[in-house]
């Protein structure tokens, strides 16, 4: 019995010392996507226009976007005070809004943004912690 | 006691007195903004991102402004009054990624930031493109279908200005007076992709027509009376006589074309199969007047069509009779007979509109040539009494009044040009006498029908002193329909006393009759266009 005793405590010192294996934590912390939703009759919700952001001045090593919206009705004056953005960004990454020094104002991008002459700075954190800082600037023509 | 107490305060008040407030160290708090960094000499507001961990300042500014890296004045503006820059303000030469550093002084202390600009990559595109005209919008251009895809003119401009345009390698230019351009776009389905280069970038841009209206009318079958090319199928005639003056008019159904003889015959051609014609039982059939039986016509009738036969009177007290068949193996059946009240001749021509449930009769009058008697159908019940609608302007003989809308009228037939009639109560007044440099005489059976955007008139037209008769489709493409016949668009032609010759010589037409009536079956619109003594033809428009 003493003998049982003796072996189970070796064997539960050694199972303690074992290290668990985690598959490494992606640093993933692209952008692959930036859409905007321009709401250009807020009276219909389905009055919207999708535009791909990332089709302007796109600077990707510098994480720096610039988007001059089209010359259409749809897209000027108070057309553009509601808008809406979707970024795509890996699965394990999260996204936060900052103020231009990089200070973090909360996650994810708010409910509408008015983007006449507007510069938008977020951040993309990856699972492993890497960051990568993103500059959006929409201007009309 | 005093000798130990006043020692020791002295030496007490000495350390105090030696013991200094340790001096806070100075700090450089100043932070730049992008609102501090001032670019001038540019076209477009730069793109600005300050690093203030790295010290550094990147000046992004748009390809356009590219030239102006070499010379780039940067200022900074609206620092903290504590804070001064050293160079305020500095022109520079960015060009090749040199950097400049500026001192930014906080007190005693100082920062240097590099300040580095460059500018952004080409991003050669079409601002606009024209094809034969027409503007491309979302990547393509609506042309008519009617159009020479295989020659396409193509004015563009680009951005930047130095991008050039390659098409299969080679530089194409655009489209001017001087220099004009034809490229292939009949490829409908993959378009056309152009090739922009500008400095190391190359962009492709794809471009598709889409065609409007008609792009072919297929001659689904046709028979002549007279063919002059080979192989052309002859006239039915071993069962329905090829008279160029007794068999005047046309109708359809979605089954059969029907085709009348003025001595009391009624046809059936399948549609679906020529070769099967039929004559029609003409049952209880019986009508006096100059002819038993002439105009021809068919009503929507619930998921079918009735067919009516009228005769054709011309005296007072005559007798004005229609008969119904509700299909092509049914008995005909009385439903109007009327007493003509004056001496005027109707029943050359029959026109309709609406169904047999709510629907208009009309017969334009031969004698007078400025009226018509319209019978109201209610129901399957057709008015015993007619209104007499007049114009302000003959229309001709063997004429017949076609809706447009409902209160557009235009007339057609032999013996005076075609008219566009406004009407108003019993009253129509011409609006307008169909250009004769468009529209020739006698025009028959005058349909209207909109297709893959683009609205259409077409109609039967007399040709060779009446010997043959082509099908026209015209385009109207004004704001309204005087507008549109004034000034009318492009015109699609088919013969029909031959499927490949124009204007041939067949059996004269004397009185200039003909007619063209309009059906969708299963989706597609088919029109079947006769000329007597020429021949008949159904046509699919695709």
């Amino acid at each position: 019995m003493k003998r049982l005793v003796l072996i189970t405590s070796l064997l539960l010192a050694a199972v303690s010392c074992q290290k668990l294996q985690f598959p490494p934590r992606s640093s993933d912390c692209s952008l692959s996507g930036l859409k905007c939703f321009v709401y250009y009759d807020m009276a219909h919700s389905s009055a919207r226009q999708e535009l791909n952001l990332l089709s302007g001045t796109w600077n990707k090593e510098r994480g720096l976007i610039s988007y001059v919206f089209p010359q259409d009705e749809r897209f000027t004056g108070d057309a553009l005070a509601y808008c809406r953005i979707e970024a795509t960004i890996p699965s394990s990454a999260v996204l936060e809004l900052c103020d231009e020094m990089g200070n973090g104002l909360g996650h994810g991008f708010e409910a509408f943004y008015d983007l006449r002459g507007t510069t938008l700075y977020f951040k993309v954190t990856a699972a492993d912690g890497t960051e990568r800082s993103y500059q959006l600037t929409c201007r009309t023509k | 006691m005093k000798r130990i107490l006043l020692p020791l305060t002295l030496l007490l008040l000495a350390v105090v007195a030696c013991n200094k407030t340790p001096k806070e160290e100075p700090k450089f708090t100043f932070a730049l903004t992008n609102a501090m960094v001032q670019v001038g000499n540019v076209s477009e507001a730069p793109m600005i991102q300050v690093d203030n961990s790295k010290k550094t300042v990147y000046i992004e500014v748009v390809y356009a402004d590219k030239a102006e890296l070499s010379a780039l004045p940067v200022s900074f503006t609206g620092l903290p009054s504590d804070v001064t820059a050293n160079p305020a303000t500095s022109t520079f030469n960015y060009a090749g990624g040199a950097a400049q550093t500026v001192t930014f002084t906080q007190g005693t202390l100082s920062e240097s930031y590099s300040i580095s600009a460059a500018a952004t990559a080409p991003d050669p595109h079409f601002v606009s493109m024209k094809l034969n005209g027409v503007e491309v919008s979302g990547g393509s251009a609506k042309l008519k279908g009617s159009s020479d895809l295989k020659n396409v003119s193509v004015e563009f401009v680009v951005s930047p200005e130095n991008t050039v345009v390659k098409l299969n390698g080679e530089t194409i230019t655009s489209a001017t007076e001087e220099t004009p351009n034809a490229i292939d776009f009949s490829d409908k389905m993959n378009g056309v992709t152009f090739t922009l280069v500008c400095d190391e970038v190359e962009k492709t841009q794809n471009v598709k027509v889409v065609t409007t209206g008609i792009n072919s009318v297929e001659r689904v079958w046709g028979r002549y009376v007279k063919p002059v090319t080979a192989g052309a199928d002859l006239w039915w005639t071993e069962v329905i006589p090829p008279s160029n003056q007794n068999m005047r008019t046309m109708a359809m159904d979605k089954k059969n074309i029907y085709l009348a003889t003025t001595g009391k015959k009624l046809y059936a051609v399948s549609i679906s199969d020529p070769t099967a014609v039929k004559e029609m039982d003409m049952g209880d059939y019986a009508a006096g007047g100059v002819f038993g039986s002439c105009a021809l016509a068919t009503m929507p009738n619930g998921d079918g069509h009735v067919i009516l036969l009228s005769n054709m009177v011309n005296s007072t007290a005559s007798e004005f009779v229609i008969w119904k068949w509700d299909s092509a193996d049914g008995k005909p059946e009385k439903v109007l007979s009327y007493k003509l009240p004056e001496a005027a001749r109707i029943g050359d021509q029959m026109s309709v509109e609406g169904d047999w449930k709510s629907g208009k009769i009309w017969f334009h009058d031969f004698t007078s040539q400025q009226a018509a008697y319209v019978f109201t159908v209610t129901d399957g019940t057709i008015s015993t009494t007619a209104t007499k609608v007049s114009y302000d302007a003959k229309q001709g003989n063997w004429s017949a009044i076609y809706k447009y809308d409902d209160k557009q009228y235009i007339g057609g037939g032999p013996g005076a040009k075609s008219r566009l009639f406004e009407l108003s109560g019993d009253q129509a007044t011409s609006k307008l006498e169909l250009p004769g440099a468009y529209f020739a005489n006698p025009l028959h059976g005058i349909r209207f029908f909109t297709f893959n955007e683009q609205e259409y008139m077409t109609y039967v037209v007399l040709r060779n002193s009446f010997q043959d008769g082509q099908v026209r489709f015209t385009e109207l493409n004004g704001e309204t329909l005087l507008s549109s016949l004034e000034n009318p668009g492009a015109t699609l032609r088919y013969g029909l006393g031959d499927p490949v010759e124009n204007d041939i010589t067949a059996d004269k037409n004397g009185n200039g009759l003909g007619n063209n009536v309009m059906q969708v079956i299963d989706g597609k619109i088919y029109i079947a266009s006769y000329v007597p003594g020429a021949g008949l033809s159904l046509f699919l428009i695709k």
